[in-house]
C-alpha cells in the first residue's frame, strides 16, 4: 500500500451496521457460538457460519466465509465456512 | 440506532486451564496486585520508578500462587508460556532500537536546531506558545519519547519563552501538549509500539492511519494555543541576560532527515529493525559529518586506568581512562538508549506473563462475557467502552506505557469481537494513553517536564522559585490532549475513521 493510501485509508463515517451480498468472500474474526453455529459480529451486522462441528474452537479465531445472504432490514446473514487463517487470531 | 440483543445466550467458554481458589476472578490477582501497586507508588505517592512497579509485578506473581488449585508446576509453566511469547519479544526489539535512535538524535543537537528555528521565527511572547507546541511536537515524534521532550523542552525552551513574555502556565502545557503528539504519532515511541504489537498491527500502518485523527486534535490545539496565548499574559523578569540564540544550532535540524528516514521506511513497510536502523545510520552519519558530537558521544569506553592494555588503546576515539573520581563503565548515546529501556522490558514480560494466567484462569473471559453481555453491546457502546476504559485506566496507573500494556489485551478482544481491525482497536488504545499521562497532575510525563523546571531554579539564575508553575493548574490548558480524547469520542460516537477487519487487514505485526 503506498504511502498516501494509507493515510488517507479509512477517513469518513463507516456504518454500524455493514451490508453484504450473497457470493462476498468476508475475513473476520468468530465472535461467538449462538445456536450451535459459528457467529460474526461484523459491527451490528451479524453472520452465522454453519455446517462447522464445534464452532466454540474457533472463537476469536480468524476466518474467511462465504456470505450466502443478508438481510438489509435486520443486517443478519448466513454464510458457510471457507478457511481458517491460521495464526492470526486475537 | 437499533439496540442489538445482548450476547447472553453465547454458550459458555471452555474451562480454564488453570483453577484457582475464589474461581475465575482469582486469576486476575497478580494483575489486581500490581495495578493496586501501581495506583499506590505513582497514584498515591508520586514515585514515578518504572524499576519499582517491577517489583510489584513480581509480588504479584508470587500472590497468585497460593491461590492455584492442584500443581503450582502449571501455574509457573504458564508465567514462562507468557514470557515467551511473539508480542513480548517484538516490543523489546522496537524498544530497543528506537531507544538507541532517540538517544543519537539528543547526542546530535536535534533540540538546539528546533530552539534555533524557534529563534529566527522572531515570534513574540504571545504566539510563542503555539510555536512551541508545533516544534514540542516535532522533537516528540522524532524521538518518541514525550517523557524525553518534556524534560528536554522544558530545560531549554521554557526559560526562553519566559523571557519573550508567554504565560508560564500555557507554555508548560504547550511543551506537554507536543510531547502528546510524538508519544501518539512517533513509530519509535514505546506507547505507538505497544499499540500496533498488541493489536497485531504493523507499525508503519498504525502511524500512517493514526494521522487521521492525530492533525485534527493538533488543528484544534494550534488555534487554541494561538487564541490562549493573545489572551493570557506574562510575567516580569528581573536579572535575566540570557537569549534563545545562545542555545540554537541551526545545523542540529539536519536530524528532520534523520526522522523523515525512519518514518517514511516504516510506513513503506519495512521491518523495525531495518527502519530504524536506517535511521540510526543517517543520524550518526550526520552528527559526525557535520561536527554535531563526537564518536565517543555515541559510543565509549570508559576503562580502568591501571589496565595497561587500555592505556595502550586510548589513541582509540571510542576509548578512554576514567578518571579518579569517574566509574568504569560503557557510555554514549547508544549505550543509554538501550540500557534506558530495561526497566520497561522486564515490567513488560511479567505483566505479559500476568495476562497469560488471567486469560488461562478464566479471569479474562469473565470479564470480557460481562463487558459484552451488559455493556458492549453494540459496536458504538463497545467503541465508547474502549475509549473510556483506556482513559480510566490511564488516569490511574499514570505510567502511560504500563498502564497501556495492562488494558491491552481487552482492547484487542473487545474490538475484535465486533471485528474493528487492528489499525482502529490500536488507534483508540493509544489516543488516551499518550495524552493522559501529561493532563493531570499526577502524570508521570507532566511530573517529568515538573521536576525539569524545579531544577531551573538552580541553573537558571534569574529563574525563581515564584517563577515554577504549579502542576495543579496546568490541565486544562493541556489542548492536545484534550481535544485527541474528544475526537477519539467523537470518532467512536460517529464511525469517523472507523474499519473493519473485511474493509482493510492490518499487516503482520513482525514487518513495522
Amino acid at each position: 500500500m503506498s504511502f498516501l493510501s494509507a493515510v488517507f485509508a479509512g477517513i469518513g463515517f463507516r456504518t454500524a451496521t455493514p451490508s453484504f451480498a450473497p457470493g462476498d468472500e468476508v475475513t473476520a474474526f468468530v465472535s461467538g457460538v449462538q445456536n450451535g453455529e459459528a457467529l460474526l459480529r461484523i459491527g451490528d451486522s451479524r453472520l452465522s457460519v454453519s455446517g462447522i462441528d464445534d464452532p466454540s474452537t474457533l472463537v476469536d479465531e480468524r476466518v474467511l466465509v462465504r456470505v450466502e445472504s443478508f438481510d438489509e432490514t435486520t443486517h443478519t446473514g448466513g454464510a458457510v465456512l471457507v478457511e481458517v487463517v491460521d495464526g492470526r487470531g486475537l | 440506532m437499533e439496540e442489538t440483543e445482548s450476547l447472553d445466550a453465547i454458550e459458555e467458554s471452555e474451562p480454564p486451564d488453570l483453577e484457582f481458589y475464589g474461581g475465575r476472578a482469582a486469576s486476575a490477582i497478580p494483575l489486581a496486585v500490581f495495578v493496586v501497586w501501581a495506583i499506590f507508588q505513582s497514584g498515591v505517592l508520586g514515585v514515578g520508578d518504572t524499576q519499582g512497579l517491577v517489583v510489584g509485578m513480581l509480588v504479584g506473581l508470587i500472590a497468585g500462587l497460593f491461590l492455584v488449585k492442584g500443581s503450582w508446576k502449571d501455574y509457573a509453566d504458564t508465567i514462562f508460556d507468557g514470557m515467551t511469547q511473539r508480542v513480548a519479544a517484538t516490543a523489546v526489539v522496537a524498544w530497543l532500537w528506537a531507544g538507541m535512535f532517540a538517544n543519537v538524535l539528543q547526542a546530535g543537537q536535534f533540540v538546539n536546531g528546533l530552539v534555533w528555528a524557534a529563534d529566527v521565527t522572531g515570534v513574540a511572547g504571545d504566539l510563542f506558545p503555539a510555536l512551541t507546541f508545533v516544534l514540542a511536537a516535532l522533537l516528540a515524534t522524532g524521538i518518541g519519547t514525550g517523557y524525553g521532550t518534556a524534560i528536554t523542552f522544558t530545560t531549554v525552551v521554557f526559560p526562553a519563552g519566559i523571557l519573550l513574555g508567554a504565560n508560564p502556565t500555557l507554555l508548560f502545557a504547550a511543551i506537554l501538549s507536543g510531547a502528546v503528539f510524538g508519544d501518539n504519532l512517533a513509530p519509535v515511541s514505546d506507547t505507538t509500539i505497544v499499540s500496533a504489537v498488541t493489536q497485531d498491527a504493523d507499525i508503519g500502518g498504525v502511524v500512517s492511519s493514526r494521522l487521521k485523527y492525530a492533525l485534527v486534535a493538533a488543528v484544534f490545539a494550534f488555534v487554541a494555543y494561538v487564541i490562549a496565548g493573545l489572551s493570557m499574559s506574562g510575567i516580569e523578569v528581573t536579572g535575566a541576560g540570557t537569549s534563545l540564540a545562545e542555545q540554537a544550532n541551526a545545523v542540529g535540524l539536519v536530524h528532520l532527515v534523520s526522522m523523515g528516514v525512519v518514518i517514511v521506511t516504516a510506513i513503506q513497510g519495512r521491518h523495525i529493525v531495518e527502519a530504524v536502523s536506517w535511521g540510526l545510520l543517517t543520524a550518526i552519519a550526520a552528527n559526525l559529518l557535520l561536527g554535531l558530537s563526537s564518536l565517543a558521544d555515541i559510543l565509549v569506553f570508559v576503562a580502568p586506568a591501571e589496565t595497561s592494555l587500555a592505556s595502550e588503546l586510548t589513541w582509540l576515539p571510542i576509548v578512554r581512562l576514567a578518571g579518579s573520581d569517574e566509574s568504569v563503565a560503557v557510555g554514549g548515546a547508544l549505550y543509554n538508549g538501550a540500557v534506558g529501556f530495561f526497566p520497561l522490558i522486564v515490567l513488560t514480560l511479567l505483566i505479559v506473563a500476568a495476562a497469560e494466567i488471567m486469560i488461562r484462569g478464566g479471569g479474562f473471559e469473565a470479564i470480557l462475557d460481562f463487558l459484552i453481555g451488559s455493556v458492549a453491546t453494540t459496536v458504538r457502546r463497545t467503541e465508547l467502552t474502549m475509549v473510556l476504559g483506556t482513559a480510566l485506566v490511564n488516569g490511574t496507573i499514570t505510567i502511560n506505557t504500563a498502564a497501556e500494556i495492562a488494558i491491552a489485551p481487552y482492547i484487542a478482544r473487545l474490538g475484535g469481537r465486533f471485528n474493528l481491525n487492528g489499525y482502529r482497536r490500536a488507534n483508540i488504545l493509544d489516543a488516551n494513553t499518550s495524552a493522559l499521562g501529561y493532563i493531570f497532575p499526577w502524570g508521570g510525563g507532566l511530573l517529568a517536564g515538573y521536576g525539569a523546571m524545579t531544577s531551573l531554579t538552580e541553573s537558571v539564575p534569574w529563574f525563581t522559585e515564584s517563577m515554577v508553575v504549579n502542576p495543579v493548574t496546568v490541565w486544562p490548558y493541556v489542548f492536545h490532549g484534550w481535544f485527541l480524547v474528544a475526537v477519539f469520542v467523537f470518532a467512536a460516537w460517529t464511525g469517523y475513521g472507523r474499519e473493519y477487519v473485511h474493509d482493510r487487514q492490518s499487516a503482520e505485526v513482525e514487518r513495522v
